[in-house]
């Protein structure tokens, strides 16, 4: 397995952290590690991993929460903060959800027009390869013409 | 209604009905949003916090799930009462301003203001996720009709602990898991568990200690999977479980029935007769009965009389018979006396 750090080298450790209600395992090589100033006996630095030179200094206008103070709580302040610190923050929400696509219900009232549409294109290419399969080749040229029309408003 | 009103009536919740009620306490659903432009409780200042309170007071009162409810404030209430909220699961953190709109029968919550703007929360006694599925989601499409949520098309409904992202929504069932923990096949299952993507932990007892067999089970991951997905996998979770402890609970009884049930009853003798019970204490003798309840070896006692008793009998709810703070042997001194008589009448 390669290190979560710098994704080059072979992770020889193994740190598990709590963060809210779950738990995650980070694995790290010991260049790395010696790096972020990570001990074994230490525990988990979670902020140490998360924070560099450039993102250290982030901070949300709009509630005032450093990146700093995000990587020693592991709580954000507002949803301004998920744009702020975006770059920084996706392996970190990755490594504890194993995912960063919501496919789950979207509030009524949200402006989620092209989020509709992205899943539309996703059962779209669902429905298309069970055309192909079945060897429906008209139904499928249907479902091609409505892909690309979509796609190309996305 | 007042305070004590709640507080005088066992939740709905607790009754000791519904499917599979001998291995599954109840069943919560919970989903937390927050609203769009409104800086996080944890960062927002109190008339802020104020505002949101008003809005969602607002949208959630009108709604029909919430005709007869209980305004619960922590700025209103003493610590001994904000200590009972939190052993009926009304309250959940230590920030100085939250609030909690609950029904009469504590079936359906809506918190403010605590990690999150909104805490959404509905009990069943027994294993029925589904049913609370639908309530859970006619009130939050009721606030999201009136109310704009914190939302984002990657990561969803967005909150302030990572970990709920996406969804929202953890799911979870109480446990009562004797059978695999006496045939000590307890600990792999656990360790299955959570490589399924669910954490297990005991629900009585210290970090890493298990009283009485009790276990909490919830889905870990929010975020890449769907709703309809999460109660999925968790249902057929706990169904697996629950196979697992019915086929324990046969396999004592082939192999140590006598000797099982002399326990059982033991412990019966020793609730209906003790002068001094811990909670702990409780918590493991009232274990034994209710496994006793679940293999038909024990009929003068039920399941709602034992899920009550294990409310009543918490810390918070023995201080408030007496109506004053008490030492931990005056507390166990009560405790003994309310179980005893709560079992005298049965």
């Amino acid at each position: 397995m390669l290190c979560d750090v710098c994704h080059i080298k072979k992770a020889t450790l193994n740190y598990t952290a709590v963060v809210g209600e779950t738990s995650t395992t980070i694995h790290i090589c010991e260049e790395c590690a010696k790096k972020k100033g990570i001990l074994p006996a230490s525990g988990f630095p979670l902020s140490g991993l998360l924070l560099n030179a450039q993102n250290r200094n982030l901070v949300c206008k709009r509630c005032g929460l450093t990146y700093q103070e995000f990587a020693d709580k592991l709580k954000f302040g507002c949803s301004g903060c998920y744009k702020v610190f975006g770059n920084e923050i996706k392996p970190f929400i990755e490594k504890i959800q194993e995912s960063t696509i919501h496919i789950g219900r979207f509030p009524s009232n949200a402006d989620t027009k092209g989020l509709r549409k992205k899943r539309r294109i996703i059962e779209l290419k669902k429905a298309l390869k069970k055309a192909i399969d079945k060897e429906a080749y008209e139904r499928a040229s249907e479902i091609r013409d409505k892909l690309v029309k979509l796609e190309n408003e996305v | 209604m007042k305070f004590n009103d709640i507080i005088d009536n066992p939740p709905l919740w607790l009754e000791g009905d519904g499917p599979f009620n001998e291995i599954v306490l109840s069943s919560i659903i919970r989903l937390v949003r927050n609203l769009d432009g409104y800086i996080f409780p944890t960062r927002a200042k109190d008339e802020q916090l104020e505002i949101i309170s008003d809005l969602v007071k607002d949208v959630v009162l009108n709604s029909p799930y919430f005709k007869d409810v209980f305004l619960i404030s922590t700025i209103e209430l003493s610590k001994s009462d904000i200590d009972i909220a939190k052993e009926r699961h009304l309250l959940k953190g230590s920030r100085r301003i939250m609030e909690c709109i609950v029904t009469r029968d504590e079936k359906v919550s809506v918190n403010l203001n605590e990690e999150d703007h909104i805490r959404i929360e509905c009990r069943a006694s027994g294993f029925d996720l589904e049913t609370l599925y639908s309530v859970i989601f006619d009130i939050d499409d009721a606030i999201s009709s009136k109310l704009v949520y914190a939302f984002r098309e990657d990561y969803g409904y967005l909150t302030s602990c990572p970990t709920n992202l996406g969804t929202g929504m953890r799911l979870s069932c109480i446990l009562h898991l004797p059978g695999l923990v006496l045939t000590k096949k307890i600990n792999k299952l656990l360790r299955d568990i959570s490589s399924h993507g669910f954490s297990v932990k005991g629900l009585y007892g210290k970090e890493g200690e298990v009283e009485g067999s009790f276990f909490k089970i919830k889905n870990l991951k929010t975020l890449g999977l769907s709703e309809e997905d999460i109660v999925r996998r968790t249902n057929s979770e706990v169904r697996a479980i629950i196979d697992l402890e019915k086929k324990a609970r046969d396999k004592l009884m082939e192999e140590v029935g006598k000797s099982l049930e002399d326990k059982i009853w033991r412990a019966y003798g020793i609730l209906k007769n003790a002068r001094m019970l811990s909670q702990k204490e409780f918590v493991n003798l009232s274990s034994a009965v209710r496994l006793g309840i679940g293999l038909g070896l024990i009929d003068n006692i039920d399941l709602k009389t034992l899920n009550h008793l294990l409310l009543y009998t918490g810390p918070a709810h023995i201080q408030r018979l007496k109506g004053s703070i008490m030492d931990k042997d005056t507390r166990c001194i009560e405790r003994a006396n309310y179980v005893r008589r709560v079992l005298r009448y049965r």
